[in-house]
């Protein structure tokens, strides 16, 4: 905010009023407005993925844990994101951090939806990215769901951050189209087409996992692998991780906490530094408690 | 003697065979539909707009070609799309990078631009590409070969993965090579894969090869891995009911309707089971009672016009239609979706049945071409052969139509029916409807005539053998007691024999069928001399100009009257009501036949009590 001493002295004032031009009389119209001040962001992750390898992996996991976070946050509150993508995870350059933004197709579950299901799927929405159940029109009412939803985004996410492309058209080949097509089915056909389509769309996604591997490094590539093969599992409800041994048990969608523990994983695992931060943290730790009993 | 042709619902389920794991069925080629997104005053999505910014920074970068061509897309910019998944295919190829590469081949494919990537099979910096990609880029050009040898190169270090061997089969399934798909399919299973798609290939390839019950139980396992999806069970009801198991093949269509009100789909593929079992009447109620329903009114325009057109069918098998109408109603049906629909097409052939109706037949086939490959079409430019009168078009089309659907029971009885009738090769036409019958064994018309090809090859214990099998209402279907009668003879129970044609004929009569009865009458004819009995017939002049009129309004009349001309060198001149005339010198000279007597001069006045005591 350097050099900005006029803009804070104004927004100190207490001044929240713009003035609306009213083209026909020629005049203007003062209204009182909210507004929110931002940090300006360097760019977002898109613009980050173009550079290629000097966009390096520690970076690339430390930014997309970031982005999680902001997920996790979100949710925390009940309110689901539904847009996740590189182009949304805006960067700033001091501290190097990732932000989710742009809200426009976020909604707080708990309160109700404020347009019709299909006027949200069938509207400006991105189907590069959109989960496969979106496309069938489903997996919007329960708010469960749209969390769910929310989690094959952070997969999309990471499939995007490594390759560069995004992964629903590599593996439904033309999304728009599918979502026209099935838009046109009656209802219950529609739920028979999605339930009956998700073994094939899980078996249609092995090639896009495998291009992905190809640019994981190898010391944590089949850990990313995995985690790209849960978060976007055709099945919403087979998106979060189960307990061995633990029946009944129903994980909770709103709680990304074990998301972010395994990108932290992931990160001690490609970054030494890191590790060893890490390893000394624990040993300290281990030996506190020693000392307190 | 051979059966006529059973019809096949249209629109109903067909075989399929799953595409590669990759390339899902529910996929639209081609263009997208305009898309809905695009707001009004054409200002392009937001999206889009970054992606031709990053381009523009990044002018060499084939990643910004690639996001461009998917942002593109998914923004309903089809031109932009697949300028810039050229340019990526393009860039990808020279800096080796594989997600861009991954991008332009799916944009293009989705353009329905895969014969461009044909290219690539030739190109040697396609070599880093992934053996996945690589094998879609051939298959999307339509490079089965090319695949093929892809997945047989050692080099392909994935070649021997589940997945590679899972698309194995199904390329080896697209070749018609079903033994290799069963091997390729059973490495598949050793190297781990499990998808249904395998499971289902692999059972076609059994069913293919003639093991039903493997079939079953391969599609069972897909059935039990995606318990919704339509590919895998509708599959197992068409292998239930080529094994005559119509019980199974309903309950299997019970479970997938699940409760609900029954959709048009699964009405006909109901229907399809029914019509098979001989219950046409119940096959019409069923199409009827969704006619009637709310399913119809959610119904695309596809599904409809299967519906009236096989209901139009059904009402002319169950006498509540004429020939005429039905014909509208199918030509309307047809129109209806724009010619896209080819199982209407084929049930129409069922009603084109005079040499009158080429004219339209060919007009129809002229509007399929424009949207089926010239390939789906063998079986209806058959038919029109046959209208035509063209005996070497039809056998040739018989064959060609038999060699690419195997499944199709239909067609490998028109096969072995020409086989036998047009051109006398009686031991191909046997192993022809043998092999096939392994696949349908409860085909009623393939076993007929199977069992007919096999007697008439010098085998008619093992005719006989397959004719036991025949139980039911079957056992007394007229072309079913000819064939007997004609085993009979062959097996030199003359006397059995003679008077088994005599009971088909006078069925014949009884059901006021005197074309069935002219063609009863006449293969005892040919069957007698074909048994070497010492005392010729007569094949009375009545009945030859019976079947010189018949021969211009029934195929199966001309087919016969093709067989008399070449095994008694009788020409019969087509539509002379003064008859037939004879090549040979002594063609006024009547054949003498024990029968002769019997033969009728009209069906009615001539017609006799049934009874063998009558014969001799």
């Amino acid at each position: 905010m350097d050099g900005c001493d006029r803009v804070i002295r104004l927004l100190d004032s207490g001044e929240h009023i713009v003035n609306l031009s009213h083209s026909l009389s020629g005049g203007s119209i003062p209204v009182a407005t909210e507004y929110v001040v931002l940090e300006l962001a360097a760019g977002s992750l898109a613009d980050l993925i173009l550079y290629g390898p000097a966009f390096t992996w520690p970076d690339r996991l430390c930014l997309y844990r970031d982005v999680v976070k902001g997920v996790h946050q979100m949710h925390l509150k009940k309110i689901v994101h539904r847009d996740v993508k590189a182009e949304n995870g805006l960067v700033t350059e001091r501290p190097t951090v990732a932000k989710i933004a742009d809200l426009g197709r976020a909604h707080d579950t708990t309160e109700p939806p404020r347009f019709a299901v299909e006027a949200y799927l069938l509207g400006r929405g991105d189907t590069r990215f959109a989960p496969y159940e979106f496309l069938w029109l489903q997996g919007t009412q329960d708010a469960g769901d749209q969390a769910r939803a929310d989690v094959y985004l952070l997969g999309s996410l990471l499939f995007e951050i490594a390759t560069g492309v995004a992964l629903t058209p590599l593996v439904t080949v033309n999304p728009t189209a599918v979502i026209h097509a099935k838009a046109a089915l009656p209802e219950a056909e529609r739920r028979r087409d999605w339930l009956a389509n998700i073994p094939t769309l899980r078996d249609a996604a092995l090639p896009a996992r495998e291009s992905f591997a190809r640019e994981i490094p190898p010391v944590i590539r089949d850990r990313a692998t995995r985690l790209l093969e849960l978060l976007t599992d055709p099945n919403p409800a087979r998106r979060l991780p189960t307990r061995a041994g633990a029946r009944g048990y129903a994980p909770d969608p709103w709680d990304l906490q074990w998301l972010l523990a395994l990108i932290d994983g992931l990160r001690r695992a490609i970054d030494p530094q890191l590790r060893k931060q890490y390893l000394t943290t624990r040993t300290a730790v281990k030996h506190g408690r020693q000392r307190a009993r | 003697m051979i059966l006529n042709l059973p019809p096949q619902l249209a629109g109903g389920a067909r075989l399929q065979i799953l595409e590669p794991s990759w390339s899902s069925p529910h996929t639209l080629s081609g263009t997208p539909d305009a898309s809905l997104d695009v707001p009004g005053g054409g200002t392009p999505h937001g999206y889009l707009l970054r992606a031709r910014r990053a381009l523009d920074a990044n002018s060499h970068s084939p990643l910004a070609y690639a996001r461009l061509a998917q942002a593109a897309q998914a923004a309903g910019e089809s031109e932009e799309a697949v300028k810039a998944a050229r340019r990526a295919l393009e860039l990808a190829l020279e800096d080796q990078h594989v997600p861009a590469a991954h991008a332009g081949i799916i944009v293009l494919e989705a353009h329905g631009l895969g014969s461009e990537l044909a290219r690539l099979m030739d190109d040697p910096r396609a070599g880093h590409l992934p053996v996945n990609l690589r094998l879609r880029a051939a298959i999307a050009a339509g490079e089965h070969a090319a695949a093929l040898s892809i997945l047989a190169d050692p080099r392909s270090m994935s070649a021997s993965s589940a997945d590679a061997l899972s698309l194995l089969t199904w390329l080896h399934l697209q070749r018609g090579e079903y033994r290799q798909a069963v091997a390729a399919g059973r490495r598949a299973q050793a190297a781990g894969a499990a998808g249904v798609a395998l499971y289902v290939n692999l059972g076609y390839a059994h069913a293919a090869l003639g093991d039903l019950p493997k079939a079953i139980k391969l599609t069972r396992q897909a059935v039990a891995l995606a318990p919704t999806g339509r590919a895998a069970c509708l599959n197992l009801v068409l292998y239930h009911k080529l094994a005559g198991e119509h019980e199974a093949a309903l309950a299997c269509l019970e479970r997938l309707r699940d409760g609900q009100e029954m959709d048009v789909q699964l009405a006909l593929a109901t229907a399809a089971v029914m019509v098979y079992a001989g219950q046409h009447e119940q096959a019409r109620r069923v199409l009827q009672r969704v006619r009637a329903s709310a399913e119809w009114a959610h119904a695309d325009g596809m599904r409809r016009a299967a519906l009236e057109a096989n209901l139009a069918f059904l009402r002319w098998k169950t006498g509540t239609a004429n020939a005429h109408t039905t014909i509208s109603s199918l030509r309307r049906a047809l129109s209806a979706n724009d010619y896209q629909s080819l199982s209407i097409a084929y049930l129409l052939c069922n009603l084109l049945m005079s040499s009158e109706h080429a004219p339209l037949l060919a007009s129809v086939i002229e509007r399929l071409q424009a949207r089926h490959d010239a390939a789906e079409l063998a079986g209806m430019r058959m038919v029109l052969a046959l209208l035509k009168h063209d005996a070497p078009a039809a056998l040739q089309l018989a064959r060609e139509w038999s060699a690419r659907d195997v499944l199709n029971p239909n067609v490998a009885s028109f096969a072995t029916f020409l086989i036998c009738d047009l051109e006398g090769d009686f031991p191909q036409a046997a192993e022809l409807g043998v092999r096939a019958l392994a696949r349908a064994p409860s085909h009623l018309t393939l076993l007929n005539n199977t069992a007919y090809a096999l007697a008439l090859a010098g085998d008619p214990h093992r005719a006989g053998r397959l004719l036991d099998g025949v139980r039911g209402s079957g056992e007394q279907r007229v072309e079913i007691i000819a064939t007997r009668a004609l085993v009979a003879l062959m097996s030199g129970q003359v006397e059995r024999g003679l008077d088994g044609y005599r009971r088909a004929w006078d069925l014949a009569l009884a059901q006021d069928d005197v074309p069935l009865a002219d063609r009863v009458a006449a293969n005892a004819v040919l069957a007698c001399r074909r048994a070497g009995l010492s005392d010729p017939a007569v094949l009375d002049q009545q009945l030859l100009q019976r079947l010189a009129a018949a021969s211009r309004s029934r195929p199966g009349s001309w087919v016969l009257a093709e067989r008399i001309r070449r095994e008694l060198q009788l020409q019969i001149r087509h539509g002379d009501p003064d008859l037939a005339s004879g090549d040979r010198s002594d063609f006024n000279e009547p054949l003498r036949f024990p029968l002769a007597r019997h033969l009728p001069g009209h069906p009615r006045a001539r017609r006799l009590p049934g009874g063998s005591d009558s014969l001799q």
